[in-house]
């Protein structure tokens, strides 16, 4: 999976949307997208989108790939899974049963990757939907405590913490390449980045979540942000 | 026991036998009597004997029943306990069936089972494994030839049903299934890179051959782009490779689509400037200047007689750098509205049908491209098109944009040609799928429609402008001179246009009209007041001429919505040309109309027979004024006018004939006039004009005979 085309230069962190079906992964990428919302509700199968962006004043680019909640597994999909360097897990904070679905997205990422220290983030939608709610704060919190990942509550609808989790996976993508760059420069691996995306994905766990702290630190001093720092 | 009906039967006949005889006995003779009861003892005797004899040996036979009975029932005992063996002989061999019943039925269950292992075994096989030809045809077939493409195609196909198949849990943790699993990703990633190098060679390709064709082709001489047939012929051959991609690699797939907008994006941007280049740079006029000032109410236009141009009025130069540049605008956006559904074809965007469906159904062919389709409902679709199309297209509005402000500079008819085109183009696009071009569309009109009015408005101030720096206050006026021009030079420019830009023109010719009416009063008034006018002739001379001038030329142009204006010129002209004559007429036989004026007021309240009674216009008033005009002075007043007239006049538009004309026919109907009531109200005095009207015939031709000599 090495890079091609015209853009080498410029760094493209790959992230994936996954979770049930209508969990709103189409909505949450068009809204970070082109900061819109859509209403209709179309059944993906599969699309990549792709952006320019400036990140903490670097500009790199993202490639989302936005994935079928309701197809069933295929070796396609791991496929999919492959070329992911970030993974967003959403599920509906109105379906329940899209909440409990979450750990078999999680664990055929796992299986997949065959390592557990992948950027991932929990991702509880349509937060806007406070009525129909089905999944407590708590409830999820707990379930990302135990997976060791952040969780965040987000709305497509109005937007509410749309960037700041694409955002936030994109900065665990660069911060863990980079981690992955270290290694192999001190152990003297010149090039070779062939095969699978997750070839590189051996970055150490610690400087992930040291960042992470970070991260979390500076952003829960925001209004309404929810983040557990791990 | 046989015998027992015998016995039965034989009693009963010997009764009957008895009592027949009995009763013949009895009916021959009663004293045999005692013979006949001496016979019934014997009788009862001897039965009585057989009786005992009977039961003796009745006796014998029970005993021998009774031994044969018993006989029997050993034999039935001994059955009885041959059938209970029996039974438990039975019972074991019952158990022994069921046993094997049970057994045949696991076995039944058991081959199924087997089979049904066999099968699946089978199928996971066929699900894992795969003809190394068709993995070496993903390697090595030449993607190149039709025939290469349609192998691959089929491996590809082999490959995808593959990774479509969706193992159950147990399955899927299985060793040899991941490591099959793991294979065919290999090889379908392995294919997918090497499409991805392939195809970004061949786009780039195709696209330099785009741009070399469209060199070769001089296309650009007709203001056209060449298309890009060739590179969408040979690229519409990857259809379903394409299709393959999209399904196994979306990532990639969207990566084909950003190398193929990059290279056709240079195609588009070298043909494209080369078109706007060319109409702007050769066709742009190099004496614009002087064009200018023949159409528009430019400040160079400062007052006086502008030497009438050659193309004034006569036909467009054949293409005109307004037709140019519409016409390549035009052709720009069909480009775009044919790319946007090539793309959309080739890469399978917003459709919903899978690779193995599309090699099942035969190959579809690409889809009408050159007209607009519907406007999609998919609103992903619709984004992601902006982008694609942007991409394409990148920095062709900044070019358009460039070439038309170069163009607006020089000449403005130009971009109100292009705003009817654009305009047009919008109209044609209207809620289609075409949200680029129409976007490109809005921006361009936008500009043009805002550089329309502040044209107009320069108009507007030129004109308020000319009224105050004219000097010479005769003669048609700059403006009025120009307006006719304007308005060929816009008619052309909208030719057959029915857009927003059309009531735009009508309602900026209104306001143009209007400013210059008022402009050419109030330069009128002025001329009144100016010293060596002493005969206050000048304010007619101007309206007259300016508004012939507007009349014949404006009507010519035959635009409807300027029609009141031209009625309104008409009724001006006809009353200051009116004035002007009777004016002139005055001062040449100014007494002699007066008194006939007078007659002729007189006449309406008196008998023409009376008229000569009254003190004013008795018979030597009537020989005074006579008297006054004998016709060598009316000879040389009407030379000395006739003079007049053509400094008043100049010959062009044919207006020093139409005005001496006028005069002439005053003249003549003067004279008419006054014969006529000299007879009806003086004939008693015999009195006639010094003149007669073969006189003003004769002079008048003669005059004429001399000025053509001149
Ligand atoms: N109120 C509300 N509605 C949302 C939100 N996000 C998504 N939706 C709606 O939920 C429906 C499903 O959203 P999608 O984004 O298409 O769902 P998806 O996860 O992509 O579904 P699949 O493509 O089938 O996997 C749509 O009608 C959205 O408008 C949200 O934050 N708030
Ligand atoms: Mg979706």
């Amino acid at each position: 999976m090495v890079k091609r085309g015209g853009r080498a230069e410029l760094a493209c962190h790959k992230l994936i949307m996954v979770g049930s079906g209508a969990v709103g992964k189409s909505a949450l990428t068009l809204q970070y997208m082109y900061g819109e919302f859509v209403e209709e509700y179309d059944p993906t199968k599969a699309d990549s989108y792709r952006k320019k962006v400036v990140l903490d004043g670097e500009e790199c680019q993202v490639d989302i790939l936005d994935t079928a909640g309701q197809e069933e597994y295929s070796a396609i999909r791991d496929n999919y899974y492959r070329s992911g360097e970030g993974f967003l897990c959403c599920f509906s904070l109105t379906d329940a049963a899209s909440f409990a679905e979450t750990a078999e997205f999680r664990d055929q990422i796992l299986r997949v990757l065959g390592d557990n220290n992948t950027p991932f983030l929990l991702i509880g939608n349509k937060s806007d939907c406070v009525d129909s709610r089905q999944v407590s704060y708590e409830e999820a919190r707990a379930q990302a405590e135990a997976w060791q990942c952040a969780y965040v509550e987000t709305s497509a609808k109005t937007a509410e913490n749309v960037n700041v989790v694409f955002d936030q996976m994109m900065r665990m993508v660069r911060e863990r390449k980079r981690t992955a760059r270290d290694r192999r420069g001190e152990a003297g691996a010149a090039g070779g980045a062939g095969g699978h995306a997750s070839a590189a994905d051996d970055g150490s766990k610690n400087a992930a979540g040291g960042r992470r702290d970070d991260q979390g630190k500076s952003r829960g001093q925001k209004k309404g942000f929810k983040c557990v720092i791990l | 026991m046989e015998r027992s009906p015998l016995t039965e039967e034989a009693p009963a006949f010997s009764e009957l036998t008895i009592l027949e005889s009995y009763a013949e006995a009895y009916s021959k003779d009663f004293s045999e009597a005692q013979a006949i009861d001496a016979r019934l003892v014997t009788d009862l005797a001897q039965s009585e004997a057989e009786n005992v004899r009977a039961i003796m040996e009745a006796n014998d036979q029970v005993e021998a029943i009774i031994t044969q009975l018993e006989s029997a029932i050993r034999e039935l005992d001994s059955i009885e306990a041959w059938s209970e063996t029996f039974k438990g002989q039975l019972k074991v061999i019952g158990d022994d069936v069921q046993l094997i019943q049970s057994q045949n039925k696991a076995m039944h269950v058991q081959t199924r089972n087997q089979k049904a292992l066999m099968h699946e075994v089978d199928e996971l096989l066929a699900a894992l494994s795969i003809p190394e030809t068709s993995l070496s045809m993903l390697r090595e077939e030449s993607l190149s030839t039709d025939q290469g493409i349609v192998k691959a195609e089929e491996a590809a196909a082999r490959l995808l049903r593959r990774l479509n198949n969706t193992f159950d849990d147990g399955t899927r943790d299985m060793y040899v299934v991941n490591e099959r699993v793991e294979y065919f990703q290999l090889h379908a990633n392995n294919f997918a890179v090497r499409l991805v190098d392939f195809l970004k060679i061949s786009f780039t390709f195709q696209a330099d051959t785009c741009i070399s064709e469209y060199n070769k082709s001089g296309a650009v001489a007709s203001f056209a782009l060449n298309g890009h047939r060739s590179l969408e012929e040979s690229l519409s051959r990857y259809r379903g490779l394409m299709l393959w991609m999209k399904e196994i690699d979306p990532r990639r797939h969207n990566e084909l689509l950003d190398l193929y907008a990059q290279a056709v994006n240079v195609a588009y941007k070298q043909e494209t400037k080369e078109l706007l280049d060319f109409v702007v740079g050769v066709l742009m006029p190099k004496k614009q200047q002087h064009e200018d000032t023949e159409h528009l109410f430019t400040s160079t236009t400062k007052g006086g007689y502008l030497p009438p141009t050659p193309t004034s009025g006569g036909p467009m130069r054949k293409y005109d750098l307004a037709g140019a540049l519409a016409k390549a605008v035009q052709n720009i956006i069909s480009a775009v509205v044919r790319e946007q559904n090539f793309v959309t074809d080739l890469f399978h965007l917003g459709t919903s049908y899978g690779y193995m469906g599309w090699i099942r159904n035969g190959h579809k062919t690409v889809g009408k491209l050159d007209r607009p389709r519907e406007q999609t409902k998919d609103v992903k679709l619709k984004k992601r098109m902006m982008g694609i199309m942007d991409d394409l297209f990148k920095g062709l509005l900044v070019d358009l944009m460039a070439s038309v402000e170069q163009v607006a500079r020089v000449s403005s008819i130009v971009s109100i040609a292009l705003l009817a085109t654009v305009e047009d183009l919008l109209q044609q696009l209207d809620n289609s799928n075409q949200q680029y071009a129409i976007l490109m569309l809005t921006n361009l009109q936008k500009r043009l429609a805002n550089l329309y009015d502040r044209f107009i408005e320069e108009q507007l101030r030129a004109i308020e402008e000319t009224k105050v720096t004219a000097k010479k206050r005769t003669g048609v006026l700059p403006f009025i001179r120009v307006f006719p021009n304007f308005v060929r030079r816009m008619e052309n420019a909208l030719e057959g246009c029915n857009t927003a830009v059309r009531k735009a023109t009508d309602d900026a010719y209104a306001k143009l009209v209007q400013k210059m009416f008022e402009a050419s009063e109030a330069i009128a008034r002025e001329s009144e007041v100016h010293a060596d006018d002493k005969e206050q002739l000048n304010k007619h001379i101007l309206t007259v001429e300016n508004m012939h001038h507007f009349h014949l030329e404006v009507r010519a142009c035959k635009v409807p919505s300027l029609d009141p204006f031209i009625k309104m010129s008409k009724a001006s002209y006809d009353l200051h040309l009116t004035t002007y004559i009777k004016m002139n007429a005055r001062r040449a036989i100014g007494k002699m109309l007066e008194f006939f004026d007078g007659v002729d007021v007189l006449l309406k309240t008196t008998a023409p027979q009376e008229i000569g009674f009254h003190v004013s216009y008795n018979k030597a008033q009537l020989k005074k004024v006579i008297g006054q005009y004998p016709w060598k002075e009316v000879k040389r007043s009407i030379e000395a006018l006739y003079k007049k007239v053509n400094k008043h006049f100049s010959d062009e538009d044919g207006l020093l004939q139409v005005v001496w004309h006028g005069i002439q026919e005053e003249f003549i109907r003067d004279h008419g006039r006054f014969t006529d009531l000299l007879q009806r109200c003086y004939s008693d005095t015999g009195l006639t004009l010094e003149f007669s009207i073969n006189d003003l015939l004769d002079t008048f031709s003669e005059l004429a005979k001399n000025s053509r000599r001149r």
